[in-house]
């Protein structure tokens, strides 16, 4: 998919972005082992010195999160990476970035949840990527590659809209993406674009001392400070909506999907047009700010769309609160290390909806009858008498 | 002809601080201001601020400086020291910061050896949340989530930090001082210097932990609150050097006097 | 033109290796490919696979719809996979460690080979298994030219790797002229 000069090799998606990560300017990692992204911190403990950058195997994603902190504050480009749980951990430190105004890239090769979960791949992470994930009113700007060679190009672009915001910015990949090997070519897609930071922490030699910091406790400064994060998150919405569309000019029904379910949904776009059915692809290459403004001029020809997610159904809500109620906005997907496969989605493109069979169906009842037996209706509630105030008991 | 004896350090800004009177966090703060001074890295320092009463540290000090979230203030630290080595960082950390939610990056920081200096500020009680038990809070202590006294078999021991720290085998300092009494002031700034010069002379890391105290969350005054430290902290604190592998403590300049060292705070508590 | 592969066996089989050295070899070819291997726990003791899509035209997904071929390499995964492969399609089966009457598709091609024995014979381990039954798969479909898997193992034996250079090809070599 790269049209550049340089060899195609064959790699995988967690090294060509741990390499992509260390050609952009990268010079620190910190990171924990959780799979399905341990090739990375692997690759990046032989790499980084090699370009006198430093690699540290935190204790934690806690850890991990607030060294890079420490690290972006004193101007270095700094990153980690980890998988869905991690990430869920280091959203304390993410929060602290974002009202801190600080540039950092997290990379999250998303593995299959709630909870400790699986090992399998997902997109079940959406919501928590989309919506800031930590505490506070805060956005992160989100990448979601779909190929090895995005996932070498995006830690570029990733640094470069992370220094001109001051924000950090997500990478969105699933377990998929980070295993797959895929041709690339891991030369730069171009030059290093970087910003002046005149927030740097490198002692106050011959300037007044600088403090980095996300507490304001005095008037109104802590509500002033979200609307200034505020007016950011509006240019950033103008300005860095990103997308992709694929045969979208004449088609009746477009899938609008990301990441894996993406690559999924292209190889049911070309069976269908196969069949003779006009299927395009709207791809959102950002996720936030989402390219509310490419869907919305897509639907002024376009009358149905079909979202394709591995989840139980999250960007359909951005979808559907972009196009509004006039436009037919279907869903497919599958959740917990569930992938469609191009099969399915074909049918849901032909309206039919899945047959999997009677087999796949008891699974799903048997499952429903395990995992909530105890659902409505089952168990009866029971009246206990609450603890009274002063802790007696109220007869 | 008069002779300036007492002044403010360089890298003590002159602003009235917020803290409670006869809280000890100001003769801390004044102490490592000297610190910084007398090393000269007062143009390389980046100074680690922990979520607790000297969150605001970066009023105080006229140096770079960070705020981490609660705990993670060694995590901040190492990311610091990592990407910049020619730095000088410090981090100055309560005793819920350090030893309760943070306890987990103390111990890795330490064990790895970082070349941090690290003030451990420990009063017994939370400060800023407004006197709730701490780690460190004493058997018996009453605050206001122990309102019978803590008791260890509910809410287990004061942890001993400096003892811990001396342990690991990346510490090459780790001292209990306490702030009193002039006497004991003297030796807190001694220690504090040492905690300089582990880093600045061999990169590496020194640990403090400096008894405080808190008339607020006591409910004492602030000359019972330094008995208390004495003689109620100081029994299961033990003051004293639990580590030195490096050579000889530095050469200090002529001692503070002594009767203005204390009494720097002044202001009220914030309870946050 | 899409194909797809898969391969399967136990942990230590050299599954994934294989799969990388096709899909390594299409993309030297000119074509693209991906290359999906099992990951994580599932390396460790069970089962091994991984699917390689090879293409003239961009891949979408790079997961199996229906699989033109297959290596099967152990017994567990050829009871398991036989069921997945398209109608005509070919599995190479490793009868070292695969029953053939478990058989139970009559719509399938199907070369037997015991290529655990001939790699023992050929090389002296059971380790090269996995280019022994490539080799026989190449002879059944020749996807990639056999030359461009040999240039793989030349310039891949680098440092304590140039000890299997020679195994390599001596066992791929045993793998195209075995006779089913």
């Amino acid at each position: 998919m790269g049209e550049r000069g340089g060899k195609r090799v064959l790699e995988k998606g967690n090294v060509a972005m741990a390499e992509g990560a260390v050609q952009a300017g990268c010079r620190c990692y910190f990171g924990y082992p959780i799979t399905p992204q341990n090739e990375v911190p692997e690759y990046l403990s032989k790499r980084l010195p090699e370009v006198g950058g430093v690699f540290l195997q935190a204790e934690s994603e806690i850890a991990s999160i607030n060294m890079v902190l420490g690290a972006v504050s004193t101007g270095v480009r700094a990153m980690t990476s980890s998988s869905s749980p991690g990430i869920s951990l280091m959203q304390e430190g993410i929060s602290f970035l974002a009202g801190s105004q600080l540039p950092a890239l997290i990379v999250n090769v998303q593995r299959c949840g709630p909870g400790l979960g699986g090992i399998k791949t997902t997109q079940g992470d959406y919501y928590q990527a989309t919506r800031g994930g930590g505490h506070g009113d805060y956005r992160t700007l989100v990448l979601a590659p779909w190929s090895v060679q995005e996932m070498f190009d995006f830690p570029f672009l990733a640094f470069e809209l992370a220094e001109k915001y001051r924000n950090p910015v997500l990478m969105l990949p699933d377990a998929v993406l980070g295993q797959m090997k895929d041709a690339v070519v891991m030369t730069p897609p171009g030059p290093i674009i970087t910003y002046e930071k005149d927030y740097v922490l490198d002692g106050a030699k011959g300037r007044p001392a600088r403090n980095i910091r996300s507490m304001y406790l005095e008037d109104d400064d802590q509500e002033l400070l979200n609307y200034a994060l505020r007016t950011k998150y509006e240019i950033m919405e103008a300005n860095e909506q990103r997308h992709e569309e694929t045969e979208t000019d004449d088609a009746e029904v477009v899938i609008v999907a990301y990441g894996t379910a993406a690559r999924l949904a292209l190889s049911a776009m070309q069976q269908a047009r196969e069949e003779g059915l006009r299927v395009g692809l709207f791809r959102p290459v950002t996720l936030w700010p989402f390219p509310a403004k490419a869907l919305r001029a897509l639907a002024r020809r376009v009358k149905r769309f079909l979202v394709v997610e591995m989840n139980l159904g999250q960007m359909v809500d951005d979808v559907r609160a972009v196009l509004g109620p006039e436009v037919e906005v279907d869903f497919f997907g599958r959740p917990g290390g569930g992938m469609p496969t191009p099969r399915e989605i074909l049918a849901h493109l032909h309206g039919r909806g899945v047959d999997k069979g009677n087999e796949w169906a008891d699974k799903v009842d048997a499952a429903v009858d395990h995992y909530v037996w105890w659902r409505e209706g089952v168990l009866q509630p029971r009246e206990v008498s609450p603890v009274g105030h002063k802790g007696v008991a109220d007869e | 002809m008069s002779k300036v004896i007492f002044e403010r350090p360089r890298y003590l800004c002159d602003k009235v601080t917020h803290y409670c009177a006869g809280c000890t966090h100001g003769t801390a703060h004044r102490l490592v201001a000297e610190a910084i001074e007398h090393f000269g890295v007062g143009e390389k320092a980046v100074a680690v601020a922990p979520a607790g009463c000297s969150v605001m540290l970066y009023k105080y000090f006229d140096v770079d400086s960070v705020e981490a979230p609660h705990g993670r203030a060694l995590a901040v630290g190492t990311g610091i020291k990592r990407a910049r080595p020619d730095l000088f960082v410090f981090t100055y950390q309560g005793d819920g910061d350090l030893a309760s939610i943070g306890l987990c990056e103390t111990m890795h920081a330490a064990n790895r050896g970082e070349g941090i200096t690290v003030i451990y500020v420990n009063n017994a009680v939370y400060g800023m949340t407004g006197g709730q038990m701490a780690p460190t809070t004493l058997l018996g202590q009453r605050t206001t989530t122990t309102p019978a006294g803590r008791k260890h078999d509910n809410e287990g021991h004061p942890l001993k930090m400096a003892e811990m720290m001396a342990t690991l085998e990346g510490v090459l300092y780790s001292e209990r001082v306490a702030l009193y009494d002039p006497k004991q002031i003297r030796r807190a700034r001694k220690a504090i210097f040492h905690a300089f010069e582990v880093q600045t002379k061999h990169n590496g890391f020194g640990f403090v932990e400096v008894l405080s105290a808190c008339p607020t969350n006591l409910h004492l005054s602030p000359v019972q609150s330094q008995k208390w430290v004495e003689n109620e902290m100081c029994a299961a604190f033990p003051l004293g050097l639990y580590k030195d592998v490096t050579a000889k403590p530095p050469e200090l300049p002529a001692a503070t006097p002594e009767a203005e060292v204390n009494g720097v705070s002044q202001g009220t508590c914030h309870a946050v | 033109m899409l194909f797809e592969f898969m391969t399967a066996g136990f942990g230590g089989q050299g599954i994934l290796y294989l799969g990388d050295v096709l899909a390594g070899a299409a993309l030297r070819e000119g074509r693209n490919a991906t290359f999906l291997p099992t990951y994580g726990a599932a390396m460790r003791g069970g089962t091994a696979n991984c699917v390689v899509i090879i293409s003239d035209k961009a891949i979408g997904a790079m997961t199996l719809d229906q699989p033109h071929a297959a290596v099967l390499m152990n017994q567990p995964s050829f009871e398991k996979f036989q069921a997945v492969l398209r109608p005509g399609g070919l599995i190479v089966a490793n009868t070292s460690l695969v029953d053939p009457s478990s058989l139970r598709r009559t719509d399938l091609r199907v070369v037997w080979i015991p290529a655990t024995q001939i790699s023992k014979d050929v090389v002296g381990t059971e380790r090269s298994a996995n280019i022994v039954a490539l080799g026989a798969l190449l002879k059944a479909e020749p996807i990639v030219e056999t030359a461009t898997i040999e240039a793989i193992f030349r310039d891949g034996a680098t440092g304590k790797r140039r000890a299997m250079l020679d195994k390599n090809l001596a066992a791929l070599r045993a793998g195209l002229d075995f006779q089913d």
